[in-house]
């Protein structure tokens, strides 16, 4: 296993250590390492499976949700030991956004759906506004919406649904935003609008991204982390900078899967 | 047409559809059938009394030889506190109920729980009304005599319509319960959070549906309100008068009802067929535009 570490210098916001994670008595991920660079794109690729998405469940704890998941191992973010059972997860999933492949707004107006995590974390009420308009600005959403704001969220398009979602993530300030195949589930159009979305997200804050898409990696990210099904359960096999896992890499596996990429 | 049908009665397939639609129409038939025998019984009841008359007359005097009166006021307003009462009292602990099995037990509990209800939901009204008869009535009694009431009535009818309701909130909220609690985990939305604020309202129209379903039933109860409400025609003046429902009256008065008596007997029997019949479908209508929406 070829799991590069990251230069010293470069500050982690996100510290996963010999993470194991199974269901019942099915094994998920065993032994993950990987380092998360602040205010980076870091990409997680892999064959269906190899779980990319449980991986991501992990870092906001949505795992809790699940009966019969064990979690163990060691993630720390900004020095907080997430997988402990004091983890203030309130606070954990406000710092730590999370958008899903599908769109799930929900089956609230437009407004309702953007405040009531505001309200839920205590917003001042006289923000709130001014929130949901800047974040809804932030996505490109509020001219196609401000007339509409009070009618259903599910009557938007596919893509729309998708940025408010966006929007509703961005509308607490995460530090770090956690994306599960954002883009797959919708129009290539649409697609488009959301990864250059998130591409300019890079500026405020730190994105996790799960995809399939090599070409959308390659483009998109700064670090790409390379998962595999090994021994029955899924591993990182090779982590660096998009142009070090793409151009030089390291394991075979990694070689290639990327290899797919180019051509 | 299809050239399978051509020679219908070889095709296995064909023969199974047709006995099936047979055994359907049979269904549908007997319900048909039922319905336009009461109308028919009901007919002379209509067209030689009125509709008016059963508003209008003071008193409840069917077999009267010289001046028979037909004042359904009592039952009518029987049925009618009976039936709200008990839908008022079920609905929250239903709801209640319904949100806890699906949001804040753990699922070996909730599954007990639900085998419960339905239990709750199977067992037969006369036990029902045999426990109020021992249980709930002499209490009532012991407070305000004499016991056998318009409460007693909404009490053992709304503990009838809890599992009803209960059950259908919960199938309503159950609909997408993990995509929703995921969704609203992922935002740091606790659990009150995500049943009062989103689980709770998407669920309303099922829950409504399951509201109109309650209210049909109660309605239609018969056997465990002829026990506890204690039958006397009456429009109630308090929670602790006996009342008498449509229902109770048809039971109690049919064995010995002969002409006009029995015709009216049946021309309220109409109307329960009506009332509980709107209730079915509106129930229907709400819960299914819920699905939609």
């Amino acid at each position: 296993m070829t799991n590069r570490e990251q230069p010293a210098a470069t500050d982690n916001v996100l510290t996963i250590d010999g993470l194991n994670v199974s269901y019942g008595k099915v094994p998920a991920l065993r032994d993950v390492r990987l380092t998360v660079p602040r205010h980076q794109i870091t990409a997680v690729v892999g064959p269906s499976g190899c779980g990319k998405s449980t991986f991501l469940s992990v870092l906001n704890r949505l795992t809790d949700l699940v009966p019969d998941c064990r979690v163990s191992g060691r993630v720390e973010f900004d020095g907080i030991d997430v997988l402990s059972r004091g983890c203030d997860l309130f606070a954990l999933r406000r710092r730590v956004g999370m958008v899903f492949q599908k769109p799930n707004p929900f089956a609230l107006s437009i407004r309702r759906n953007m405040e009531l995590p505001l309200r839920e974390h205590r917003v001042p009420a006289t923000e709130i506004d001014g929130i949901i308009e800047c974040s809804l600005r932030d996505v490109g959403l509020w001219d196609e919406v401000k007339d509409r704001l009070d009618k259903s969220a599910l009557k938007l398009s596919g893509g729309q649904q998708q940025r408010l979602c966006l929007a509703r993530a961005l509308s607490l300030d995460p530090e770090v935003l956690l994306c599960d195949e954002p883009c797959s589930a919708l129009d290539p159009l649409s697609g488009e609008i959301v990864e250059d979305l998130i591409s300019r997200l890079r500026e405020r804050i730190t994105v996790v991204i799960v995809t399939h898409n090599l070409a959308q990696a390659r483009r998109l990210t700064d670090n790409v982390a390379v998962f595999w099904q090994q021994n029955g359960a899924g591993t990182v096999v090779e982590a660096g900078s998009v142009d070090d896992v793409f151009e030089n890499p390291q394991s075979e596996i990694a070689s290639a899967y990327v290899a797919g990429s180019r051509g | 047409m299809k050239p399978s049908r051509s020679n219908s009665w070889s095709d296995p397939d064909r023969r199974l559809e047709l006995a099936l639609r047979a055994a359907a129409s049979v269904s549908g038939c007997v319900v048909l059938l039922i319905v336009l025998f009461v109308l028919w019984q009901a007919l002379p009841a209509l067209r030689d009394i009125g509709l008016p008359r059963f508003v209008a007359d003071a008193d409840w005097r069917p077999t009267s030889d010289t001046q028979p009166q037909f004042g359904m006021l009592p039952m009518l307003a029987g049925s009618g506190l009976v039936t709200l009462g008990a839908v008022l009292l079920a609905t929250p602990l239903a709801v209640f109920s319904a949100v806890l099995v699906e949001f804040y037990v753990p699922r070996s509990v909730a599954w007990l729980l639900r085998r419960l209800l339905e239990l709750l939901n199977g067992v037969p009204s006369v036990v029902f009304g045999f426990w109020g008869l021992v249980v709930v009535v002499p209490l009532i009694n012991a407070w305000q005599p004499p016991g056998q009431s318009l409460l007693a009535g909404v009490l053992v009818l709304s503990l009838m319509l809890i599992p009803t309701i209960a059950l259908s909130a919960a199938v309503a909220l159950r609909d997408d319960a993990g995509d929703l609690a995921r969704s609203a985990a992922a935002l740091g939305l606790d659990r009150g959070a995500v049943v009062w604020s989103l689980a709770v309202p998407r669920a309303s129209r099922g829950i409504g549906g399951g509201v109109l379903l309650g209210a049909a039933r109660a309605v239609g109860e018969t056997m465990a309100v002829v026990i506890v409400c204690g039958n006397i025609v009456q429009v109630p003046a308090s929670l602790f008068d006996p009342v008498r429902t449509i229902t109770a009256n048809i039971a109690m008065e049919m064995s010995y009802a002969t002409a006009g008596h029995r015709s009216v007997l049946f021309a309220t029997g109409l109307l329960l067929i009506l009332v509980t019949g709107f209730l079915v479908a509106a129930s229907r209508l709400l819960s299914r535009r819920g699905a939609r929406a």
